[in-house]
This record gives C-alpha cells, sequence and structure tokens, in this order.
C-alpha cells in the first residue's frame, strides 16, 4: 500500500534479557508528520533505531512502502535520521557534512552542489554553507543536521527528539519551520519526543506510549487531547483533573456520584461495554474547559464551589488551583503548592484541588480574583471525558 | 622579605631548568670546538660539522635508525588503530594489557628478545629490531588511540552509515580523521622512542647493523670527539624546527576557524 | 549458508585486533616466559634450581640493594623537583606556559647516550663544575666526580627528571581549577587548600610518575655503565655482563627474574606508601 510508509508486525526486541519492545503492530502514513510521544525509556527510540536499522528486531517484520526491510543493513535502507545530539562530522564543514550522503552515492560534482545550496537555502543557511560546524550555533547545527538528511530525499526521515537541547525560543521556532518543511517535501516524517507541545504542535497523527512500552492511543492530535481514551494518556498529554466515582445510570442517562461533591452531570457513551450502573470510572475535565467566576451563573450542567488556594501566572493565562470539598477523593490531584505545604496530612483528609486555566483576554480585568475568595467552578458535560480506570 | 616570596617558586624552576639543559648548552658549544678528546675550549671552528657530512658511516647508521623508526612507528600505529577500532568495549577493561611492556624493566625486555630471536635461530638484524620497536610502539599508540576514540561521539559512525557509507567508508572518511591528533602524538612518540633506543638494540640488533645509538655509544668509549656533538646539535636544532612547523601548523587552521 | 566471507566480516572485530593480540603474545609473553623458563632449566643440567643458588652471594646481594636504592631515591628526588615545577607552570605561568612546556620537551630529543656523554664535560677533571669551583676559590684542588656513585646519581636524577614531569604535568592539567576556588569559598586558607584539594587530586600523577621513574632506573644500563663502568656493578650493568661478556645464560636468566621480583616486591611496598600517603592526608 503506498500510503502506508512503515508497517511493524509482530515485533519484539529484546536488549539482552529485558523485552523492551512486545508484539508492536504499528501502522505509518505515507507523506504525514508522525509523532510518537511518551515519557523516558518507553521504548520510542528504540521504535526509531528499529525503523532506521541501527538495532536488530528480535522478532517480527518491518515494512517501508510495503517492501520488507527487516534484514537490510543501515546504509541501504531508504530512510535518513536526524540525531538527538545532530552527530555532525566535526572535521567537515557544513557543505561537506550535508553532501556526504550524497558523494557516497558518487554523484557528479556539479548536482551535488547544486542540491547541497538549495537544501541549504531551505533551512535558511545559505550564508554558512562553508562555515566549521564549531562556528555554528546549536540551532544553526541542527539545521544542518536536518539539510544532511533531507538532500538525500528519503522516504522516510526519521528524528530522534532534534529539539531537545535548544532553549525555548529556538525551539518554537525551529517547531515551525519543521511543520513548513514537511508540508513542502510531502516526505513522511517520524518524530520522537517526549514533550507533548512539541508533539501537538507538529504531527498530522501522533502515537503515546505508555512507560511500558504500548502504544495507548493513536489519532490526530486533537482526537488524542480532546478524547482521550485512559487516564495516562489524559494526563501525559496536557493537564487534567481527574474526577473518580461511580456511575449512576438510568435508562437513558447516566450520572457521576464523586464522593464529597455533588452529582455530576456526565455525557456517556452507552455502547462502551464499561459504562453501566454501578462501575467506578474517571472524568477527566481539562483546567481550560472550566469556567471560574465569582458570581453565580445560569446555563452550565455542572457546578463546584471551592476556595482559591493558589494562582500561578502564566502570561497568556492563569491557572487558579481551587479547592472544593473536604473529603477524599480519587486519583493524584495536580502538583500544587497547596499540596506541599500540607503534606503533613493524612491522605483521606486531603482536600480535592482542582487545576483552572483562564486565558487572560482581557487587558484590565473586571472582576479580579484573588487567593482566599470563594468561588465558581462551571463546565458543560459535552466537554468532560470518560474514562474507564 | 615577604615580598621575596614571590620569587621562591620561579627562580627555583629557573634554576631547575638551567640544570636541565646545562648538558646541553655544554654540548652545542663544544660542538664547535677546535680540539679532540679534550675538555678544553681551543677556539672556534665548524670542521666537525663538515666532517660529519663526509662521513659515510654516519650516514648509514643514520639510515638505519631512520628505516627502523618510520617502519616500527608505522606498524605500532597500524596495529594499534585496529584494535581500537575493533574492540572498542573490550579495551576499555583490557587497554591496561598493553601498557606491560613499559613496566617491565627495558634490560628484562631485551634479555627476552635476545631469547626468542636465538631460539628461533632468528638472525638478528633490522628487521628484529622493527618487531621489538613494534611492541613498545603498541605501548603507547593503543592506549592513546583509545582514549582518543573513547572521545567520539559514536552516533557520528551511525550517521555516516545512515547517509549509505559502507563500514570501510566510515572508517576512511570518518573515524580515521577524527584520531589523526591521537596518530600523531602517538607515532611520534613511538618514533622518538625506537629511534632514541640503545640497550634493545644493544641486544637484538646484531653486529651486521648498527643503529645511531649503538654507533655513538661505540665512540663514547673510544673517545670523546665533537663530531658526536655536532650531530647531536644539528638533531636538536632539526626537532627544534619540527616542533615550530607542527605549532605553527596547530595555530594556522585555527585560525581559519 | 553462509560465504567464508560473510563469517569474516561479521566477526571483523576479532580479527581486526588478531595482528595486535599475536604481536603482544609473541614478542612479550613467550619471550618472557622464555626467560623464567631458563632459569629453571638448561640442556646440561635439566630441571634445577642451582642458578638461583649461585645467586645466594654478599655480591649479589649488595647489587640488588644498590639498585633499588638507586631507584627508589632516584624516584624520590625527582618527584620533590618536579612537583613544585609542575604547580609553578601549571598554576602559575599562563604567559610563559607554552614556552615553558616546550623546553620541557626539547630534551627528549636529544639522545640520552649524549646526554650523559655531555655530562663528562662538566664533570671531569678538566670539566666545566671544576674549573669554576676553583676559578671561585670554593675549593683548592678538583674533586673527582665522574667514575663515582656521584656521578651516576647525578646524570640519573638528569636524565629522569623529564619523565616524572610529564605525568605529573597531564594530572595537572586536568585539575579543575574551580574546585580550588569552591574549597576557599568554604573557608579554607591556600595552605589548606592545597593540602587538602590539589595535592590529593594530582597524587595519581605522582604515582604514575614515582613507578615510571623507579621502573625505569633500576633496569638502568648505559649510564652506570658510562660513569662508573665495572667497578661497581648495579643490576642493568650485571645483566648485561652475564649476556654479552661472560654468556652465562641460565644464571643470567635467574638473575633477571629475581631482580624483576625484588623490584616487583618494591614496587608494592610504594604503592602501600602511596596508599597511606592519601588515608594520611585526608
Amino acid at each position: 500500500m503506498m500510503d502506508e510508509a512503515i508497517r511493524f508486525e509482530h515485533v519484539s526486541k529484546y536488549y539482552g534479557s529485558e523485552l523492551v519492545i512486545s508484539d508492536l503492530n504499528l501502522s505509518i502514513p505515507s507523506g504525514k508528520f508522525f509523532a510518537l510521544l511518551g515519557p523516558s525509556g518507553c521504548g520510542k527510540t528504540t521504535i526509531l533505531r528499529l525503523i532506521g536499522g541501527f538495532e536488530h528486531l528480535t522478532s517480527g517484520k518491518i515494512f517501508l512502502e510495503g517492501k520488507d526491510v527487516t534484514n537490510v543493513p543501515v546504509n541501504k535502507r531508504r530512510t535518513n535520521t536526524v540525531f538527538q545530539q545532530y552527530a555532525l562530522f566535526p572535521h567537515l564543514n557544513v557543505f561537506e557534512n550535508v553532501a556526504y550522503g550524497l558523494m557516497i552515492k558518487g554523484l557528479p560534482k556539479a548536482q551535488i552542489k547544486e542540491r547541497v545550496l538549495k537544501v541549504l537555502h531551505k533551512v535558511h543557511l545559505e550564508r554558512q554553507v562553508y562555515k566549521s560546524i564549531s562556528q555554528l550555533s546549536g540551532g544553526q547545527q541542527q539545521r544542518v543536521a536536518i539539510a544532511r538528511a533531507i538532500v538525500n530525499e528519503p522516504k522516510v526521515l526519521l528524528l530522534d527528539e532534534p529539539l531537545a537541547a535548544l532553549d525555548r525560543k529556538l525551539k518554537e521556532d525551529l517547531l515551525f519551520e519543521l511543520i513548513e518543511l514537511q508540508y513542502e517535501l510531502k516526505t513522511t516524517f517520524v518524530y520522537v519526543t517526549h514533550d507533548q507541545v512539541e508533539a501537538l504542535a507538529v504531527s498530522d497523527r501522533m502515537a503515546i506510549m505508555s512507560p511500558d512500552g504500548e502504544i495507548e492511543q493513536l489519532g490526530s492530535p486533537k482526537e488524542v487531547y480532546e478524547f482521550p481514551r485512559t487516564a495516562f494518556v489524559a494526563q501525559f498529554v496536557g493537564k487534567t483533573n481527574l474526577f473518580k466515582g461511580v456511575l449512576s445510570c438510568t435508562e437513558t442517562e447516566c450520572s457521576l456520584v464523586v464522593p464529597g461533591i455533588d452529582a455530576q452531570h456526565i455525557f456517556a457513551d452507552r455502547s462502551k461495554s464499561w459504562v453501566y450502573d454501578g462501575n467506578e470510572v474517571l472524568l477527566s475535565v481539562r483546567p481550560e474547559k472550566i469556567e471560574i467566576e465569582k458570581r453565580e451563573l445560569e446555563g452550565f450542567s455542572n457546578h463546584l464551589k471551592g476556595k482559591v488556594d493558589s494562582i500561578i501566572y502564566h502570561g497568556r493565562a492563569t491557572e487558579y488551583l481551587v479547592e472544593i470539598g473536604n473529603r477524599s477523593t480519587m486519583s493524584t490531584p495536580p502538583l500544587s503548592r497547596s499540596n506541599l505545604n500540607r503534606s503533613h496530612l493524612n491522605r483521606s483528609s486531603m482536600s480535592r484541588i482542582v487545576n483552572v486555566f483562564e486565558q487572560n483576554e482581557e487587558h484590565f480585568e473586571r472582576d479580579i480574583i484573588a487567593e482566599g475568595d470563594t468561588v465558581n467552578l462551571y463546565w458543560q458535560k459535552d466537554n468532560a471525558v470518560l474514562l474507564e480506570k | 622579605m615577604r615580598r621575596l616570596r614571590r620569587f621562591v617558586l620561579p627562580s627555583f624552576v629557573g634554576a631547575a631548568y638551567l640544570f636541565l639543559y646545562l648538558p646541553i648548552i655544554v654540548l652545542v658549544i663544544f660542538s664547535f670546538n677546535n680540539a679532540q678528546g679534550t675538555y678544553n675550549w681551543h677556539g672556534f671552528t665548524t670542521k666537525w660539522y663538515v666532517a660529519l657530512f663526509h662521513s659515510e658511516e654516519i650516514l648509514m647508521v643514520l639510515k638505519n635508525s631512520l628505516i627502523v623508526a618510520f617502519c616500527s612507528t608505522f606498524l605500532s600505529l597500524v596495529l594499534g588503530v585496529m584494535v581500537v577500532y575493533a574492540f572498542k568495549e573490550l579495551l576499555d577493561r583490557l587497554a591496561g594489557l598493553f601498557y606491560i611492556p613499559i613496566l617491565v624493566p627495558e634490560i628484562v625486555l631485551s634479555v627476552g628478545f635476545l631469547y626468542l630471536f636465538s631460539f628461533f635461530n632468528i638472525p638478528l638484524g633490522l628487521p628484529t629490531l622493527i618487531v621489538a620497536h613494534t611492541l613498545l610502539g603498541l605501548a603507547f599508540s593503543v592506549p592513546l588511540i583509545h582514549a582518543r576514540f573513547s572521545e567520539m561521539d559514536s552516533n557520528v559512525i551511525e550517521a555516516s552509515m545512515d547517509l549509505g557509507a559502507s563500514g570501510w567508508q566510515t572508517f576512511v572518511r570518518i573515524v580515521l580523521p577524527f584520531l589523526t591528533p591521537s596518530l600523531l602524538s602517538a607515532g611520534l612518540l613511538s618514533w622518538i622512542i625506537s629511534f632514541d633506543d640503545f640497550l634493545i638494540s644493544f641486544f637484538c640488533a646484531g653486529s651486521s647493523s648498527q643503529t645511531l645509538p649503538l654507533y655513538i655509544y661505540a665512540m663514547i668509549r673510544s673517545g670523546v670527539s665533537p663530531v658526536i656533538n655536532a650531530l647531536s646539535t644539528i638533531m636538536l636544532v632539526l626537532s627544534c624546527l619540527l616542533v615550530l612547523i607542527y605549532s605553527s601548523i596547530k595555530f594556522q587552521s585555527k585560525d581559519i576557524v | 549458508m553462509r560465504t567464508i566471507k560473510e563469517a569474516i566480516v561479521d566477526r571483523i572485530d576479532y580479527f581486526l585486533s588478531l595482528p595486535a593480540f599475536i604481536w603482544q603474545v609473541l614478542f612479550l609473553w613467550i619471550p618472557l616466559t622464555i626467560i623464567i623458563v631458563a632459569s629453571f632449566y638448561s640442556r646440561s643440567a635439566g630441571l634445577t634450581f642451582s642458578f638461583y643458588r649461585e645467586l645466594f652471594t654478599g655480591a649479589h646481594a649488595r647489587i640488588l640493594m644498590r639498585s633499588l636504592v638507586l631507584a627508589f631515591c632516584n624516584a624520590l628526588a625527582c618527584l620533590i623537583v618536579s612537583y613544585p615545577i609542575v604547580y609553578f607552570i601549571s598554576f602559575r605561568a599562563s604567559r610563559w606556559k607554552g614556552l615553558l612546556v616546550f623546553l620541557l620537551t626539547l630534551p627528549f630529543w636529544v639522545n640520552f647516550l649524549v646526554h650523559a656523554y655531555s655530562w663528562f664535560f662538566i664533570l671531569e677533571r678538566n670539566g666545566l663544575l671544576n674549573k669554576v669551583l676553583l676559578s671561585l676559590h670554593v675549593i683548592s684542588d678538583p674533586i673527582h666526580i665522574i667514575n663515582s656513585l656521584k656521578a651516576v646519581a647525578i646524570v640519573m636524577f638528569h636524565a629522569y627528571l623529564p619523565y616524572m614531569i610529564l605525568p605529573l604535568y597531564i594530572i595537572f592539567e586536568k585539575f579543575d581549577l574551580r574546585l580550588i576556588e569552591a574549597s576557599m569559598d568554604l573557608g579554607a586558607n591556600r595552605r589548606e587548600t592545597f593540602w587538602r584539594v590539589t595535592f590529593p587530586l594530582t597524587l595519581s600523577g605522582a604515582k604514575l610518575g614515582f613507578f615510571l621513574v623507579m621502573g625505569m632506573s633500576f633496569g638502568e644500563y648505559v649510564i652506570p655503565q658510562l660513569m662508573i663502568g665495572d667497578k661497581t656493578f648495579f643490576v642493568g650493568t650485571l645483566i648485561s655482563e652475564y649476556f654479552i661478556l661472560s654468556r652465562q645464560f641460565a644464571v643470567g636468566s635467574a638473575f633477571t627474574c629475581l631482580s624483576a621480583l625484588v623490584l616487583f616486591v618494591l614496587t608494592l611496598f610504594v604503592f602501600i606508601g602511596f596508599r597511606a600517603l592519601k588515608k594520611g592526608v585526608r
């Protein structure tokens, strides 16, 4: 199938006696920006290296555009890798680094020069062509690494946490450039990272890996963010508030009974097998979906009252940590300053902290919320997601 | 008195350097001495330098020493690189093994070589000397090259293969250039040690082939001749030039950067 | 079915490293083994300890002792003198450092035979030293240094000084100066910082240099031969005597083994000494 760039079939990989990848079946679509997101040590880099050919798999098969490449050595695979620490050749200058792959193939000099200069133009390095590597900044070096890979027109471009070593501002700039690049080249990009901000921003499609190497969810960034399938995905990709409770269902609808709080109005997909009366489930409500107001409002399906515990200013948004109820609830509360202060208290009597994000849309706030204020939290039932426990 | 304290250390170091260079200075001065077999000064002359260039004997032993030095250096570098490239992980633990020839007193090594060659009835000569010196050279080349190789980012080798280069191409285009500094220092060290070596040559060179140190030794025992001084002075000047050229090359390449 | 070529390429690391290892085995281990074997066995006498028994004489013991003392003292003297020199070059001589290091390496280019020979010009009856001392009226008669133990000691010291300086220098260069800053930041004065921080951390270089100089001095042949000849024997000159002159290979091998053993024991003692020193400084 030409619209499938990579396919893993029952791939397993042992490192010595440790099983790192277990019976992995994965299909990566062609021509799209694919991100592999997961915490450190989950095996995502291993998957990338298996595609590139740097590691041999223990069992299973890997297909590149339909062809079985399981036993094809690194230097014969039509993939190229952008390494995390760039791995540029220190004794060659920028031009020579980028030209390396073409030179190995034995292309005529004129053609090499043309292609290299074109690619360097694409990554905005036209004025650094003959500089030595040591003279370049981190961001420039990363661009050389990218240029060196794409000049060979690989079928798949593999990127191993390429922005990890860069500072915030540079990261954002390069992120945008990568998106543009992929759009222009139409090459399949496989991007490995532990930073969910990066993954959400760049990818057309992403896979989330759990710490033990399983793919928890596969989908578009929006799908993954708005409709997480598991608690891990909900908490790893972005921040969320999780409420643990018991389903109370009638014929037509369900509600969530959360100890210490009024019953929550929820949207429940009855077609799911685990949605039935009496089952313990989790409710995920993203902080930005919650309205925080001092006054009372009408028209929201869910309402909680609480006291503002702390406020964290993020520039374009403000984060509120609101204490609600006073009895034990469930899933690990999001980290907050007050949590740290009250760690001496017994867990079961720890109060519930809810995260709320508000965009700072107005220059001058009319109704300023301060620490200690009593507030109302509102959200609509469509904006929350039920998760299996 | 306090202020004088600052000068204690520098004066000490200065005195030490003077002590170190005293024989060399004397050597150079007496290479121009117009007399032979005596330690008194009899006037300035350059005739010993002239005699040097006309001496066939000296040129021959010089040639021998150069052959042995270059061959053994070449061998120890080649073998050293092979070992280091092939066995990187194992060498992290075993590199010390190659140090042993330095730890064993040279005289024991010399005796050992003598035995080995006579045991297998190998005639003593330049080849046996080359073999022995290569062993010494390995003691330096393996640890030095290994240390440099360990500094290499292993991703770079993978990057090269990722871009289509075979193992051999990667080695020649990427690894070897990276190792060059260590090859130079190991090579230089091995070269000097071989060129300068007396003891092993004494035992293993045989009667047919003489190296420079052996020749100098014979000359010393037979009497003081300023030709030795002249020869040594020339070598000193040559090595000075070599080092200056080398460091200016290093500085030049930094300028380009 | 894999071809032979494939099999070789697969395990290319073993094949590549083989020559170097073979070299080591052939030209290091076998010769050493031969020496040891030859000390116990000869074609005429068979397997015997007799060669070793011949070594149990006062003369032999004195020779071994002499070489031990020479080796140890030489190394000690070199260490004591080198340490301040390296300290100065590394820490104090910012502008002159390059020049000083260059000057250190230059003597290596002059054959050490020539060095030793040059000392004749200085130490001889009519040599430089005597001329200077006489003209300054420090002494009235020329002093005899050549052909004595003093000459051996001086020339040995001179010859091996660079071998102590270089390892020390390498370690000093690796020393992180920020550690000194940290120590002073925590309240230690200069002297305390030196003994508690600088000294312990540079000890490894001192150890390396010490063993290097001691080992090489122990088996030294040329300098004793030139400076004192057959008057007094050292380990190096005696071994050479056995093998080159009197051709007593078996006894010679036995003596070689014995000397190596003695050196090893001394090295062990020094090693323990360094350990104690490290603990003491703590």
